[in-house]
């Protein structure tokens, strides 16, 4: 099958394949905008003669500073064309995180739309700035399509940087190479064999994007992206009637969320994947009774296994189960290991860290190789030496092979679907004059979720006793410093903070206080 | 259009009720229009739900990111009453 996309093991190849094979199917769709294979891989060409000539190359990485649109999609196959890897950054970032992250990725040139007209807008960085023409203006760029040779790259090239959330107070850059995406999406794994229709909503920073637009656009199918920063219920109506979206991936709290305010707003649709938190029993239920039809798929996966580890479909008898929706069996490229004190654990229903190995795995954390031996150990497993990601996740799998996540054995929690070291927001609460000391917690919300962040903290006073930072203060100062998700929802300022009986700090306590309705802003 | 329990356009009635929805879907009141959605701890979520029941029980589309993008409470009433003087 070397000509077929499950036998490419690149991302730009193996959408060239479906240009070449049907170069008039739609690849990308956005209000009247429509991209066809032959356009998006033209435009593709033409970006990266523009970002090689500028320096972009096998082994390097070019930082991505775009909202989700068609040209996004053209510029980051571009990069890859190029040879080297793209990292997606959110224009809505504050300028130190932006500033921070190509400190990391220390780049050759940056793609920035609009650059020439505001040079700030990746504050004083020195690098060249390469902005692709505006939007709206796509064919434009096609038309500069230039036939460039192959570059030298195989499936273990770095492809994809994401960035997550680290207990050292700085994010961590996740490098993937393209075997990571092209061994899930290349062939075999069921909800996307037959080239779906599917929504792009999730931001681009986030792996649900390789999801949504590699999953469909390496086996010929289409990406229809909403207007709108949020994708709402009766939006995914319309582009079901409009566009025949026929699949759609939601975090499973925004799924909740559209199954409680409009539960027939999935009606005629295929499949619908969530993941990435707790799945809820009675809502999986209750979409299962409501929607018997559309297949429903739970997965699990940290970015670190690109996407997905494991997914299956929700069946009715899931439902029924005592240890919740279970997160699946292992997914194309990838295997499943519980270890217990680092060996493999053998017993059916043994709990265990939950630990994947194969072509899923990522190649590590860029400038970080301490940690990267650390969470991506070779383990010998079956006597056979193996590299394995350590998730830090708990879990177990039952009679059927079908593994269980149990919970975390550490402090990281998931915040709508993205994931947080609350170690990471503590530091920056730190850094911030007049803090003394602070904690932060996830708010509880139902069925084990977590709603947001809590920070609680002391502060330093002034010589008449005057507290220096108000809460207020503190949160708009976190704001200007880190991205949305991990600015606290809640920040509330005590006079001491409370100690267990051992004299650490008491955390659970400090939950508790927020389980309280109407919890006065107040002391506790 | 989507039946409203209120009658007609009295911009009191849609003070009353982006607060209270407000106030419903965040748990954080009881609230003033100068407060801010993001000073209570809104969330994008939250701004989801509010902007889906403000569509149901005033008739008017409102986006999350028009709710994000407001400096207060009084920013979002004014945006929904415009809206449903114009419909």
């Amino acid at each position: 099958m070397s000509t077929g996309p499950a036998g490419s093991p690149l991302i730009h190849t193996a959408v060239e394949y479906h240009a070449a094979r049907t170069p008039d199917a739609v690849a990308l769709v956005r209000g009247s905008v429509r991209v066809t294979y032959a356009e998006l891989d033209a435009a593709a060409g033409a970006c990266a003669t523009a970002l090689e000539e500028r320096g972009a190359g096998p082994g390097g990485f070019v930082p991505v500073v775009m909202p989700r649109s068609p040209a996004l999609v053209a510029v980051l196959l571009g990069v890859l064309k190029t040879g080297a890897a793209y990292a997606v950054l959110d224009p809505g970032w504050p300028l130190p995180r932006l500033r921070a992250l190509l400190g990391l990725l220390r780049p050759r040139v940056a793609v920035a739309p609009g650059a020439a007209d505001a040079p700030g807008a990746l504050g004083d960085w020195a690098g060249a700035v390469w902005s692709p023409p505006p939007e709206g203006e796509f064919g434009r760029l096609a038309e500069r399509a230039t036939r460039r040779p192959g570059r030298p790259v195989d499936g273990s090239s770095p492809a994809t940087v994401f960035f997550t959330s680290g207990t050292t107070g700085r994010p961590k850059a996740v490098v993937s190479g393209h075997r990571a995406t092209t061994s899930l999406f290349g062939g075999g794994f069921a909800p996307f064999a037959s080239g779906p229709t599917m929504i792009q909503a999730a931001p681009p920073t986030w792996d649900g994007f390789t999801l949504e637009t590699w999953g469909p656009l390496l086996n010929g199918g289409t990406c229809v992206l909403p207007d709108g920063a949020y994708l709402m219920p009766g939006t995914l109506r319309g582009l079901a009637d409009e566009h025949g979206v026929d699949t759609v991936w939601l975090t499973a709290s925004l799924f909740h969320l559209f199954l409680d305010e409009d539960p027939g707003c999935f009606q005629g649709l295929r499949q619908v994947l969530t993941g990435a938190e707790r799945l809820s029993v009675p809502r999986a239920r209750a979409f299962l009774e409501r929607h018997p039809t559309t297949a429903l798929t739970n997965g699990y996966g940290p970015v670190e296994t690109c996407v997905f580890a494991t997914a299956r479909r929700v069946r009715s008898a899931d439902c029924a189960t005592t240890t919740g929706i279970p997160i699946g069996v292992p997914v194309p490229g990838r295997r499943v290991h519980l270890l217990t004190d680092g060996r493999e654990a053998a017993a059916p229903g043994t709990a265990g860290e939950i630990c994947v190995s194969g072509e899923g795995l990522a190649l590590g954390y860029l400038g970080d190789p301490r940690l990267t031996a650390e969470r991506f150990p070779v383990l010998p497993l079956d006597g056979v030496p193996t590299r394995v990601y350590r998730t830090g996740d708990q879990g177990f799998l039952d009679g059927d092979g079908v593994l269980h996540f149990l919970g975390r054995g550490d402090r990281q929690v998931k915040i709508r679907g993205h994931r947080v070291e609350p170690e990471e927001v503590e530091a920056a609460a730190r850094d911030v004059s007049g803090v003394r000391e602070c904690a932060v917690v996830p708010v509880p919300g139902e069925d084990e979720s977590h709603e947001g962040l809590a920070l609680f903290y002391t502060q330093e006073k002034d010589a008449d006793g005057a507290d220096r930072l108000d809460a207020r203060t503190l949160r708009r100062t976190l704001a200007a410093a880190l991205p949305r998700h991990l600015v606290p929802e809640r920040v509330h300022s005590r006079e001491r903070l409370p100690l267990t009986a051992s004299g650490k700090l008491d955390r659970a306590a400090l939950t508790d206080s927020l389980r309280r309705p109407d919890h006065p802003e107040g002391d506790l | 259009m989507p039946a409203s329990h209120l009658s007609g356009d009295d911009p009191q009635h849609t003070d009353a009720l982006v607060l209270s929805i407000v106030d419903e879907v965040t748990g954080r009141g009881p609230l003033r229009p100068t407060d801010s959605f993001y000073d209570i701890g809104g969330t994008s979520l939250d701004a989801i739900r509010i902007c889906l029941r403000v569509g149901r029980e005033a008739g008017v589309e409102v986006g999350p990111e028009d709710l994000l993008g407001c400096d207060d409470l009084a920013d979002f009433i004014a945006l929904v009453s415009a809206a449903r003087t114009d419909r």
